[in-house]
């Protein structure tokens, strides 16, 4: 039990990276580390009360439909999907690739004990998922009616993740194992990943809010569903409205028999399963060839643009955005307007996008940015950047064209379909290409700024920086920032996005100037 | 030709500096094989390291053939090969990816194929080059980190702990390559810890302890009769 704890113990303060703030030699690290755990709080609260909004706006029309408690359902359901989702791709990484593992395997403990510590710790992260969201549902809840089970609530939270976990890593391992039969696994990993992420949209826009009686509705069918899929949510919610003893146990037992049964298959299997998914194909009979060659430029670009396709976790974080436009309007290509209007709740498909294309297309490009952590991948590789003979403004020129070689064509093809789609005159038509481009530049430049501020070359997962790190936060809140803070300011009409965007591309210039004097500095210093 | 003019450089931590290195003077001159030898942390890495342009530094001036590190770094890379102690590659290209990479780089426009197909002979390291770099184990990841440094013809070499993780045949062939180069005409200023090596392979060797320079030589003159190991010692407990 120890052994378990101290090894659990160690995962999580790896993952939190919490050591940093107090033991780190330096002032400035410790700082910036402080800090970080100052946006995280942050991003804690505002989702918080983000759920607690959306439950308070929502409570109303549940309760005129007498199935107030189905509006934890919905929490609930929201809950399972994103641990269900989230930790899919993680899995591999998890369980069986882990960067500890030639070192856990050498100490004289069982292996079931380390497969247990990392799962426990997976779980742990998901428990917080699932607090963010299930307790301002609670409080929201309470607002209005009474809960006569307020301590099984809050119980029954520390069981909700264990299910959707234990699905996560069981479809985790079949995907892995399936990509793993791939000639090129990476193209592999796109398709099985994307296709998994398709099946998760169509599914939650059926279990969409409920801020309308139809839509309240509408969800209380959607959580009849899903209960006949998933019977341990019916048995949560009748366990809210009347406690039962038999149930009880069910909801307890089904989540800790299910996990139990895992780890012991699991562990039986293990050294199999991680062979299979391991496994690298190794040839030894290549011949030299001849090679054009190419301008340092080229081949920075190149050597930056294999290593974002290589990583299907770095795409999907990045540029999901692109794919996404991509597939709507093959989507309404397909479906025609209606259905799209009625899947958006928008009465005219037409003056929808008319009124929301310019600033829906510039938030996708000032969301989409590949330069965040560009500069943080590098991790232990950097010292090649440092040491070749090439300038640094090449060196990030390089990282921009990546970003901008997924972003211009997908301006390009959403622009010129939109324009011809929504009958657009020739200003505006200019104008649906430039406005996202120059946010598509704002974006690839704003990223390395960001990165260079905060980079981080120590990472044990990719995913960290990535997604889960400070210029990844900022890079967000920044799009948001940019695209959402003028448009509130002033009625949106034609002239008014002309000036936006003329003030986007003088932006563009202070910044790309910005990078060039200070950037290059920083990178000097890393 | 390398010469390190009164390098200074030291890290801050809690406001307070600590000096890595500290007023180090050395030359490096045309066919030497200079070994660079000290405990861990004596700032043998962190020098290597500002040779190289990798790291800034507070005082004093690298220059590579007379041309400084700090106003012109382009032209003093052009002529530097850099080998770090643990060969962190870009793990998703393939080896021949990598070389061609560094050639790109670096203008190996000439014989480009020739020298690439020499070293990894060599190295025999040719069948496994369309390999991605991250099927490839630490010796392998070692080898071609020599044989990018080598594709492109640096006058300067800086290796820190090369022979690591290569097998006796690559290690023997490595110094054979060492001996073949500086005869050439280039010099190379390498770090380790095994000193037998050092001592057969080099002309010249400087000792640093706690980031200063301890002795710096001709072979001959540091060890007079006695083994580089106990000279070694000697100066470590001084």
């Amino acid at each position: 039990m120890n052994k378990f704890l101290l090894i659990t113990k160690v995962n999580l303060l790896s993952f939190f990276n919490f050591g940093k703030v107090t033991s780190s030699k330096y002032k400035t690290e410790k700082r910036r580390n402080f800090y970080k755990i100052l946006l995280l709080l942050f991003a804690f609260v505002y989702l918080s009360y983000y759920v607690y909004m959306m439950v308070d706006t929502s409570m109303p029309n549940f309760i005129a439909l007498n199935k107030p408690t189905y509006l934890l359902g919905v929490l609930f359901t929201y809950s399972c999907l994103i641990i269900l989702v989230s930790n899919v791709f993680k899995v591999k990484n998890i369980l069986f690739d882990f960067k500890d593992y030639d070192l856990l395997m050498s100490l004289p403990i069982k292996r079931n004990i380390v497969i247990l510590s990392k799962i426990v710790s997976i779980y742990l992260l998901n428990l917080l998922y699932t607090m963010i969201i299930m307790i301002p549902g609670y409080f929201a809840y309470i607002k209005y009616l009474n809960l006569d089970s307020s301590f099984l609530y809050f119980f029954l939270i520390f069981i909700i993740p264990i299910v959707p976990l234990f699905l996560s890593l069981i479809i985790g391992i079949i995907l892995s194992w399936l990509t793993s039969n791939f000639k090129n696994k990476t193209i592999g990993s796109y398709i099985v990943n994307i296709s998994l992420i398709v099946i998760v949209m169509l599914i939650s826009f059926r279990t969409d809010s409920a801020s309308s009686i139809e839509m309240a509705n509408s969800s209380i069918n959607s959580i009849d569903k899903f209960g006949n899929i998933y019977p341990l949510m019916i048995i949560y919610l009748r366990l809210i409205s009347s406690f039962n003893i038999i149930d009880f146990l069910l909801f307890i037992g089904v989540p800790a028999v299910l996990m139990s049964i895992f780890i012991y298959i699991i562990d039986i299997y293990y050294s199999k399963i991680r062979l299979k998914l391991l496994k690298t194909n190794v040839k030894d009979n290549y011949e030299i060839k001849t090679y054009h060659q190419n301008s340092a430029l080229s081949s920075l670009y190149k050597k930056e643009l294999k290593k974002f396709v290589s990583n299907s976790l770095y795409v999907l974080n990045t540029i999901f955005g692109c794919i996404l436009i991509i597939v709507f309007i093959i989507l309404i290509i397909i479906f025609k307007d209606n259905t799209i209007a009625k899947l958006l709740t928008v009465p005219d498909l037409g003056d929808f996008l008319k009124k929301y294309v310019f600033i829906g297309l510039s938030l996708l490009c000032a969301m989409s940015s590949t330069t965040h952590p560009s500069i943080s991948l590098e991790g232990k590789s950097l010292w090649i950047l440092k040491s070749i003979p090439v300038h640094t403004d090449t060196i990030f020129l390089s990282k921009i064209l990546v970003n901008l070689t997924f972003l211009i064509p997908t301006i390009l093809i959403s622009g010129t379909f939109f324009g011809f789609y929504l009958h657009l005159d020739s200003i505006s038509f200019l104008l649906i290409y430039l406005m996202p481009l120059g946010y598509a530049i704002l974006a690839s430049v704003s990223g390395l700024i960001f990165n260079l501020l905060s980079p981080n070359f120590d990472f044990d997962n990719e995913i960290r920086v990535i997604k889960q790190s400070l210029p990844a936060f900022l890079s967000i809140i920044g799009a948001f920032l940019v695209v959402i803070v003028p448009i509130s300011i002033k009625e949106i009409t034609i002239n008014y996005l002309i000036s936006i965007t003329a003030s986007i591309y003088i932006i563009d210039v202070i910044l790309a100037y910005i990078l060039h004097i200070y950037g290059k500095n920083k990178f000097s210093k890393l | 030709m390398l010469e390190i003019k009164n390098f200074t450089k030291s890290y801050s931590s809690n406001k307070k500096d600590k000096v890595a290195v500290d007023h180090l003077n050395l030359c490096i001159e045309d066919g030497d094989i200079y070994a660079f030898v000290g405990h861990n942390g004596a700032g043998k890495t962190t020098t290597l390291k500002a040779c190289a342009g990798i790291l800034d530094f507070n005082e004093g001036d690298i220059l590579i053939n007379g041309t400084s590190i700090l106003t012109d770094p382009i032209t003093c890379k052009k002529q530097i090969a850099y080998i770090p102690d643990n060969p962190d590659l870009y793990e998703h290209l393939k080896g021949i990816e990598y070389l061609n990479f560094i050639c790109d780089i670096y203008d190996v426009t000439n014989e480009r194929e020739e020298l690439i197909k020499k070293y990894s002979d060599l190295f025999q390291l040719t069948g496994f080059l369309g390999n991605t770099i991250n099927t490839y184990s630490h010796g392998m990841k070692q080898k071609l980190a020599i044989i990018s440094a080598l594709v492109h013809q640096p006058k300067v070499l800086l290796l820190d702990e090369p022979f690591v993780g290569l097998d006796p045949e690559s290690s023997h062939n490595l110094k054979q390559i060492m001996k073949e180069i500086t005869k050439a005409g280039a010099c190379i200023f390498f770090s380790t810890h095994v000193l037998e090596v050092a001592e057969k392979l080099c002309n010249k060797v400087a000792v640093i302890k706690d980031g200063k320079l301890v002795v710096a030589g001709s072979m001959h003159k540091v060890l007079k009769d006695q083994s580089l190991e106990d000279v070694f010692m000697e100066y470590m407990h001084e």
